[in-house]
Parts: structure tokens; sequence; C-alpha cells
């Protein structure tokens, strides 16, 4: 191999490492954005979720009814205005559907769970199986909002992904500066790190639950609208997210936001570099390899807070 | 954590209410039985007349149960609600037109449809209930090489004779006596399709190769490497998925970094075929898509765009409304359009002729024994939608049981699949001849 052959080479080989990254970061992007809701509901009202999955598939299902065949389809509004218009309606519509949910079947099981994982595993069957009757069992692909790819030299980025990035830094800011700058955060903050001792500050556990499981699912429905123009909807799409967003959350350990963040960029990185170099089903083994030896050293995953 | 102990108890608690409740309602229930039993004794004698009656209008006409097991939802659920409809289709023209008669005794058709997920455990549960349940005389399709594996395993043994879609080579022959395939497979397609892709792309030397992880994932991978291989072409990558994954960034990168100048996307459905196919895109990579195995081409065009799916080769999805098709076909892609919203695809109108050909053994036979109309199956041209057919392959699959029909290799333009090239089988032509059945 000449000079010039070997230089080439590596030139070659850091552009696929840089493409390898950049794959991990946008993936690893899409899980967060999946698991962050589902960890804040875990962090207040101490419910393990079965049912995120299933906001996320009723967000994909507002983009491509409302967003693609209404608004654009049939009232031919400009994409992107119809995009955002469509991000604020499935947070309104997702989080009023989380907040009955919360007031008509989680109230009985605040904070404790056993009974709230059977209660939203069944609530999972019920969304798969009601939206397979109202919707149907097709998959449904919407094209993508933001076509065509950024490319510096042989790196490639799509742009739907890089919008995908650049809102979820926003949406994590905002969350971010809700829980550390509002009296509202406060309070929730407070109920995850002791909900007896938040109670007896006057803190409302009731509304502070409720409240927590409406942003959980408005987050799952905000994730849904991003992700289907880049992938399709289904009934039943929601359960390959749901098993991402809890490799993450253990991982990240329950209930902790950086640390969703931290374990979804690792899953990421897993799932970039462990496809390319071994396989996808290799991927997939590394993910709950990782889970085992995460769990072994730090059961409470690696941002988590240990059970006394 | 205490959680769990609080919970188990609570549990438990309600569950023994729960009994306690039942306990004393049954207890209430029996004594106003026993204060009423003339009461009961007459809704009970009631029942028994209805149920007897019921029997006897429903005895004046003999029906034939034919069962589907299919995939009414997923990704695959194109495939299977059109697959559905062409058999009630079929079914509807025989039973308004009086249905058939069997050793003097006249019978009607009756479809019973159940999802089997495309899976191997629903695929089992489906055939039990079809099977043991709901008693059906036939299967007269299914989907999916898993699933129709799980169901060969209850239908064999029960000797009911099964028209399956499976590709899977294990679906087939002599351990298979009562099971016929309704649709080209890739023994079929592949050393259709690749010799075409080769004369007109010479230059063509590298091929990537992905397919679902599934039994039709793997018996088409394997035909595909070897097809491709013995063509003279590298396979560069060879790459499962799991059916159902809507990121395929990581792979669609490794795909692009092996180089290929086709990609090869196997049985993906069209939806899965489509992100493949745009992340290629966007990754900057630009050749020959091939897509031999996948059906569903509206949906493919409608999920990945027309400049995506601009010039994507495919070898399942003949055009029903081109000049290759038949008056039939093109009828049946207009009222099932009309009727389901979906265009017809090669399996649906696979299951569509394999009721053509039950029928034409039912009538051959004058028998509903599966043993028997297998033997005549094996024998017997019938006129399905693309003409005059028969079961045949026997050097292939050990038993004539593979349907013969053209194999159409069709090529996406301008947002529309045009038949390009068009295949015949030699022992189709041999065999009619024989029978003495004149083909244009």
């Amino acid at each position: 191999m000449t000079g010039t052959d070997s230089r080439e080479q590596w030139i070659m080989d850091s552009e696929l490492f840089i493409q390898l990254f950049i794959n991990a970061v946008m993936i690893g992007t899409i899980y967060v954005l999946v698991a962050i809701g589902l960890t804040m509901i875990f962090s207040i009202m101490n419910v393990v979720n079965f049912a995120h999955g299933e906001m996320y598939m009723l967000g994909g299902y507002v983009t491509y009814f409302i967003f693609f065949r209404y608004f654009v389809q049939h009232l031919h509004m400009p994409i992107y205005l119809a995009y955002f218009i469509t991000i604020i309606l499935a947070t309104l519509l997702l989080g009023i559907f989380g907040f009955l949910l919360e007031k008509g079947i989680f109230r009985p099981f605040r904070g404790d769970l056993l009974a709230g994982l059977m209660v939203s595993a069944g609530l999972s069957m019920v969304l798969q199986m009601g939206s397979a009757m109202v919707f149907g069992g097709k998959d449904l692909n919407i094209p993508s909002v933001f076509p065509g790819v950024f490319r510096v030299f042989d790196v490639i980025m799509a742009k739907d992904r890089v919008v995908i990035i650049g809102l979820t830094i926003i949406i994590l800011l905002g969350i971010y500066l809700f829980l550390m700058r509002t009296r509202l955060g406060l309070a929730i903050r407070t109920i995850s790190q002791n909900k007896e001792a938040a109670q007896l500050q006057g803190i409302n556990f009731a509304t502070i639950s409720s409240l927590g499981f409406a942003i959980g699912c408005a987050l799952a429905g905000i994730s849904g609208v991003l992700i289907v123009p880049t992938a399709f909807v289904s009934p039943f799409v929601g359960s390959g997210y749901l098993m991402k967003a809890f490799i993450i959350i253990i991982v990240g350990g329950m209930g902790s936001i950086p640390g969703c963040i931290i374990a979804g960029m690792i899953l990421g990185f897993v799932e970039s570099f462990g496809t390319f170099f071994f396989s996808l089903h290799a991927a997939a083994l590394f993910s709950f390899g990782m889970i085992i030896f995460i769990l072994i050293i730090r059961p409470q995953g690696l941002l988590g807070r240990a059970e006394r | 954590m205490d959680t769990g102990n609080r919970t188990i108890p609570f549990i438990f608690s309600k569950f023994s209410m729960l009994i306690t409740n039942k306990l004393h309602l049954a207890t209430k229930l029996r004594r106003a039985i026993m204060r009423k039993r003339g009461f009961f004794k007459a809704v009970g004698l009631s029942f028994f007349f209805l149920i007897f009656s019921a029997g006897a209008v429903t005895g004046a006409e003999n029906v034939i149960k034919l069962g589907v097991t299919t995939t009414l939802s997923g990704a695959a659920s194109v495939w299977g609600l059109t697959q559905t409809w062409a058999v009630k289709e079929a079914v509807k023209k025989v039973n308004e037109a009086g249905g058939i008669t069997i050793q003097g005794k006249p019978y009607k058709f009756e479809v019973i449809a159940y999802d089997n997920k495309y899976k191997s455990a629903d695929g089992a549960t489906v055939a039990n209930k079809l099977v043991f349940g709901d008693k059906v005389n036939f299967i007269i399709a299914t989907m999916g090489s898993a699933p129709t594996l799980a169901t060969l395993s209850i239908t064999e043994p029960q000797k009911i004779l099964t028209f399956s879609s499976a590709w899977s080579k294990k679906a087939k022959g002599p351990n298979r006596p009562h099971t016929f395939c309704q649709i080209n497979t890739p023994v079929e397609i592949w050393p259709t399709l690749v010799p075409y892709i080769i004369e007109n792309y010479p230059n063509a030397k590298t091929v990537a190769c992905i397919a679902p992880n599934d039994a039709t994932g793997w018996d088409a991978m394997k035909v595909a490497v070897e097809t491709w291989q013995k063509a003279g072409l590298k396979v560069v990558a060879k790459e499962y998925y799991e059916r159902g994954t809507t990121e395929f960034y990581p792979i669609v990168t490794k795909l692009k970094a092996a180089k290929p100048d086709i990609v090869d996307i196997n049985t993906a459905p069209p939806g899965e075929a489509a992100l493949i196919f745009r992340g290629l895109k966007e990754m900057g990579w630009d050749g020959i898509k091939v897509c031999p195995g996948m059906m569903g081409l509206a949906k493919f065009i409608e999920a990945a765009g027309n400049e995506i799916a601009e010039g994507t080769y495919l070898g399942l999805t003949p055009d029903f409304t081109g000049p290759l098709a038949t008056p039939a076909q093109r009828k049946l892609y207009e009222k099932c359009l009309q009727e389901t919203g979906s265009p017809l695809d090669a399996v649906a109108i696979g299951s569509y002729d394999a009721f053509q050909a039950l029928l034409a053994a039912l009538k051959t036979a004058d028998s509903l024994d599966s043993t028997v109309l297998a033997e005549t199956l094996s024998k017997i041209a019938f006129e399905g939608s693309y003409g005059w057919s028969v079961f045949g392959e026997a050097d292939i699959y050990g038993t004539p049981c593979q349907i013969l029909i053209p194999v159409r290799i069709t090529r996406v333009q301008k947002g529309k699949g045009v038949d390009v090239a068009v295949r015949r089988s030699p022992e189709l032509k041999a065999r009619l001849k024989e029978l003495g059945i004149k083909t244009e």
C-alpha cells in the first residue's frame, strides 16, 4: 500500500467513524426523546407505564391523520406551519389524554409499582387493539417533512434527523428549566425525592401526579410527531420503542432524567457501532448485556438513587 | 423497596373478596333456581328446541368451511387484507351461482379468516382454532412461512388439504402430501430476475442482501445468495433485521460501506423496504434496487416516494392492469381496489387461484376427502386468473405441489409498476399439452 493509499484509507476510515458517531447521536436522541416521558412518570408516581409506547403511537396517528391527511393533503397548508401546529396539537391532546388517564385509571395505583405496572400493561393492550380496530393494522408512512441531507465531505446527516436532534435539545432544555426554575418543577422534584416530606410541606401529590403523567404522555406524543416522518406508524409500533425506553431508564437509573440522556446515548452508540462491526442482533445482545452488567455493578442504574 | 410488600397482600385481599362475593352470588342463584324450578325447566326446554330447530335449518344447506390464516395486522397486513378479500370474492361468485354438488349433495362455501400476525405461535393458535374449533374442511390460504409451518404441523396430521403461500421448502414435498403452494416462490423468482438484471447491468459486480429475520427471510436469503453467486456476482453483505424495525440507519450504514452495485432487499414488506431505500438514498447510495419478494407495490411507492422508488425491480408484483394481465385479473384488480382501497397483489390472486384449483379438484374427484383431492390436484389442470395452470415441479420439491404460473419482472417507472419481462414454465406447457389443453 502506498502512502497516498494509506492516507485515503485513513480519511475513509475517519469519515466512516464520524458517520457512525453521528448515527449514534441521531439514534440516541430518538431513544432519549421516547424515554424521557417514561422516566418522568416513574420519578413522580413510581409507576412503570407500559402504555408509554402507545402514547408514542397515538402521537404518530395524530401526525398521520391531522398533519398529513388533513392539514397537508386536505387543507394544503404550508408544510412547516402545519407541522408546527401538529406538534402543539399533539402535545395538548396527549397531555389531556394522559391527565384523564391518570385521574380515571391510575389514581388508585399512585406510588404502587406492581399494581401500576399491571394496569398500564392492560391499558397498553387496550390501546393497541383499539387502534387496530379504529385505524386498521396497516403501517402508515408519512413523507419526510424535511427531506434531503446535509453533507460534510462524505459524512451525511439527514435533515429530518437533525431537526429531531435540535428539537430534542430544546425540549430537554425546556424540561430542565421547568424543573429547576419553576415552583411546579420544584414541587415535582420534591415529590420524586420524598413523597411524604413533600406532602407535609403542603404539596398536593394528586395534582402533581396528574400533571406529571400528562407531561410524560405529552412528551411521548411529541416524540411520535417527530419520529414518525422518519419511520411509520402502526398500532404495534410503540412496543419496540418501549423496550428501548426500558433499557434506557434501567441503565440510566429509574427516574433520573440526566441518567436517561446518558443511557439513551450509550444505547445509540451500542446500536450504531455494534451493528456496523458485528450485526443488528449482536447490537441487541450488547444492549441487554449492558443492562445485566450495569445492574450487577450498580443496581440503581448509572445515576439512580439507591433504595434503603 | 416496600412497594411489593404492600401490593401483594392488597391483590390477595381483593382476590379473596372477589371469590367470597362470587360464592355468595352462586348460593343466591342456586336458591332462586330451586324456587323457580318450573320456570327454568321451561327456559331450558325452549333452548333445547331452539338449538334443535336451528340445527334442522342449517342441516338443509351443507357447508364447506374454508379456513384462512393470514396477517391482518402489522407490517404485512397489506397482504392479508387483500388475500382474505380475494378468497371471499372467489367464494361469493360460486355461492351466488348455486354452490357445488358433491355426491349428489348441494354445498355452499363459507370463509373463516383469522389473524396469524405473521408469527409462528399465532399461526399455531389460529390453526388449532380453525381445525378443532371451527372444523374447517380445507385451509384455502395461509400467509408467511413461520405461521404456515406451524399450521402444517396441525393440518397435515389431520389430513386437511392446505393451500399455502409459504416460501419455505419445508412447507412442501413428500412430507407434506396435503399441502400445495399457490404462489411463485424464491426458487421461481430469483432465477428469473437475476439473469435479467445482469443482462441489463453488465457492469454490476457486487450485491448486498438484506432480509427479515424469520423463516421466510432465511429461505429466500439462501436462494438469493446462491443465485447471485451462481451468476458470478460477489455478495458483499448479508444482513437480517427484525420485522417491525423502524430504525434502519445502523444497518443501512453497514450496507453502504460494503459498496454494493445492487441491493437486494429480499422479502421486506413495503413500509420497511421504503425505509431501507430511503436510508440508503440519504447515505448517498444510488445503485440498482431489487425487491424480488416484495408485494404491495403501491404502498411501497407511496411510502418511499416516486424519486426513491423509481427504477426498483420487483419479482412478485405483476401489473394486473398492464398488457400482460388477463381480463379476469383486470376485473379482479379493479373490484379489489374499489372494495378494499388496496390494489390486488400476487398472494391475493394466488389465493383466488387456489380456490379455482380446489373447485376443479372437488368437481373432478366428487369427494370431500383431502387425500383424494390432493391426488387429483397433482394430475388435473384448472383455469385460474393467469389462464390454465397445473401443480408441478416434482423434480425440485419431490411432489407436484407448486403452482405453475408465469414470473413477471416489474420495474417502477414514473410512480407505476410496469412489467418488463415474463418467464413461463416449460413444464406447464408440456403438462397442458399432455392434458390436451390448447393455450396461446
